[in-house]
């Protein structure tokens, strides 16, 4: 686990657990994963499997009064984050990685204008005036397809996918070098999600920011990511190219979330669900945390830690049937 | 937002019009009358009865209302107090800067001791800086305040001889009355402040704001604090608005000769007009207080400005579609 793939960002072993109730919530358990300059990865998985613990995580932005306990490495372009100040984490807040958050209509101040929140970011990175940061705020509006004399409205005059564009336009007011998306899509209607996709998906390439994806959608996944990092209970249990995701499913988890798709080609009258619900992460299961739901667990997978296997290239799965059918 | 303020005045006529007929009505069925107490225990029934001819007590409900409405309308004026003889209304003038004065200091006081209390438990929730803040707050609100205005006077009038005790002759005899008026306030808008903060403190905007980079004491106070003000404002205006009818209880304790005590001086007295002339005096202020802490909403918060603007929006194209229907028909 030690060798460092990319220089860009690498996250070692990330652990976070929360206090909840007097009970622990396990929520990410031994995450690690690379990124390369201008890569995009997707972190797929159901609520609650940690996808947003996770990009939080990242940020340094966990809720402090509810964390119990974090531990691991996140490395970006050599700098550790996980032990830096407060203070020089704060310049690197939206200026070096800066994230999109998932529900727009709660994710704008209210009382504040969606040029004040926009310009506000660029006024703390960039040496600049507060009307030279407003005019930044009016052309990443413009970019974002909001017509720059709205700048001086209020975030109850815009609708729920405008809400979306002026949180995006404000993430990428800095030209960050890492975009965290967390469900950039989920609350907005299928037309506007598609817009809204293709607009990061270009203005990812103008700006060459590398990319976290977060998503429970897989067709977003195919539309905007070269990798894949699928979770479950708060790890990755599968990791690989986009193709070899999409072409090679190995961890009966992931098999599970394919055929849950609904598929236009075979008339089939029923979808066909994983069985059962997510674990509960104050209180794991043994082994392997899908065991209770998977059609192919042994008395092997629920006990002992269950190891990461290489099923080719890059592409590893946290399975023992990987290590028994590929190696 | 013009047209919003010029409908509150408005509507401010038919309130003052009926606290005037109601405060009336309430004072001619409370029993006893200020002849009484003009003449003293020793008069006799014949000469109170002839007073009171006199003075106009034994005309009927509705010629003694028309009277004070007139009065009002006609003359501008309250007329003069039963007991003292002089204006009710040069007698409130002069009593008010006392009480607003009172009142102004003590708000703000609560405001800039308040809040900030309040800010730091909310930002400690459930540590000790929280406990300890709330604990000492919680003395606060329950301690009653003419206790605490004697105790104060105990210690620093009367050991410390370093204020007055009681009097208005100077801005020192401000000093312990409105720190035995803030106290309340103080501690209200503190714990107030800690459970407005924490319902917006979570919210996903302070993250945001958070996410950008935003240094923290900035986060807290020009993110989440201007999306806790509305109950804050709210409560600070009550307190205001309440305080300029008199803070009766610390007028007294402190002889300040302010609005409450001449309203209740009179209430005891029967002084029909002055008791008529305070109360809608206070009726005016508290209309004026609770428009302003209204357009104070407005300015905090623009869904609530957008919300007036839209009030007179909605009227104006009902009005023009109305206009439409009568057309066509």
């Amino acid at each position: 686990m030690s060798e460092h793939r990319s220089d860009f960002l690498s996250v070692r072993d990330l652990v976070v657990h929360y206090h909840s109730e007097g009970k622990t919530v396990k929520a990410v358990n031994g995450v690690s994963f690379d990124l390369g300059k201008g890569e995009t990865i997707g972190l797929v998985g159901e609520t609650g499997a940690g996808k947003t613990t996770i990009a939080k995580a990242l940020m340094r932005i966990l809720p402090v009064h509810s964390v119990e306990h974090t531990e691991g490495s996140v490395t970006l372009e050599g700098k550790e984050l996980m032990s830096l100040p407060e203070h020089e984490m704060q310049q690197l807040r939206g200026r070096a990685l800066s994230m999109i958050f998932q529900d727009p209509m709660t994710a704008l101040n209210p009382v504040k204008t969606v040029a004040e929140q926009i310009a506000e970011a660029v006024r703390l990175h960039n040496n600049v005036s507060r009307s030279q940061a407003l005019d930044r705020a009016k052309e990443m509006l413009t970019m974002v397809g909001i017509s720059a004399d709205r700048a001086g409205e209020y975030p109850h005059q815009f609708s729920g996918g405008m809400k979306q564009r002026v949180v995006i336009a404000m993430a990428l007011a800095c030209d960050p070098q890492l975009l965290i998306a967390d469900e950039p899509t989920t609350a907005l209607d299928v037309t506007i999600q598609a817009q809204v996709l293709e607009m990061i998906n270009d203005l990812k390439e103008k700006l060459s920011t590398s990319m976290i994806m977060i998503t429970h959608d897989l067709g977003v996944v195919a539309e905007t990511c070269d990798t894949v990092a699928v979770t479950y209970a708060g790890q990755i249990i599968e990791y690989g190219t986009k193709e070899d995701i999409f072409d090679h499913p190995t961890h009966p988890y992931t098999v599970g979330l394919f055929n849950a798709l609904p598929n236009m080609n075979d008339n089939a009258a029923r979808l066909s669900p994983i069985d059962g619900l997510p674990p509960d992460p104050t209180n794991l299961p043994q082994g392997c945390a899908f065991s209770p739901r998977c059609p192919y667990a042994t008395d092997a997978c629920r006990k002992g830690v269950i190891e990461n296997y290489t099923v080719s290239g890059v592409h590893t799965c946290r399975c023992i049937r990987a290590a028994k059918e590929e190696v | 937002m013009i047209r919003y303020v010029l409908k509150r005045l408005l509507l401010m006529i038919p309130i003052l019009a009926g606290v005037a007929i109601l405060i009336f009505t309430l004072m001619y069925f409370v029993p006893g009358d200020p002849v009484e107490i003009i003449l003293g225990p020793a008069a006799t029934q014949a000469q109170v009865d002839t007073v009171r001819e006199e003075m106009g007590f034994n005309q009927p409900y509705l010629v003694r209302l028309g009277t004070f409405l007139k009065e009002i309308l006609v003359n501008h004026s309250f007329g003069n107090s039963y007991i003292y003889g002089t204006s009710v209304g040069a007698e409130l003038a002069s009593r008010f800067p006392k009480t607003l004065t009172i009142a102004a200091f003590s708000i703000i006081l609560s405001t800039i001791i308040g809040i900030p209390l309040g800010i730091n438990a909310a930002i400690h929730a459930n540590k000790a800086p929280d406990h300890i803040s709330m604990f000492v707050s919680m003395i606060g609100v329950s301690m009653p305040n003419f206790w605490l205005a004697l105790m104060l006077v105990v210690l620093f009038a009367l050991q410390l001889h370093w204020l007055p005790s009681s009097g208005d002759k100077g801005w020192n005899y401000y000093i312990l009355p409105v720190v035995a008026n803030a106290v309340g306030g103080i501690a209200g808008i503190a714990r107030l402040t800690r459970s407005s903060m924490l319902e917006v403190i979570h919210a996903d905007y302070v993250t945001t704001a958070r996410a950008k980079g935003v240094p923290e004491r900035v986060v807290i106070w020009q993110h989440a604090l201007p999306n806790a003000l509305i109950p804050i404002i709210t409560m600070l205006g009550g307190r205001f608005g309440g305080q300029l009818g008199g803070t009766v209880v610390i007028e007294q304790v402190f002889s300040i000769p302010g609005v409450g005590a001449y309203l209740i001086n009179a209430i005891n007295n029967r002084d029909y007009n002055a008791v008529q002339g305070s109360v809608l005096y206070i009726a005016f202020t508290f209309s004026v207080v609770m428009l302003l802490v209204d357009l104070v909403y407005a300015y905090v918060d623009p869904r609530i400005k957008a919300q007036y603007e839209g009030q007179s929006k909605k009227k104006r194209k009902v009005r023009s579609s109305g206009k439409a229907v009568s057309q066509n028909g």
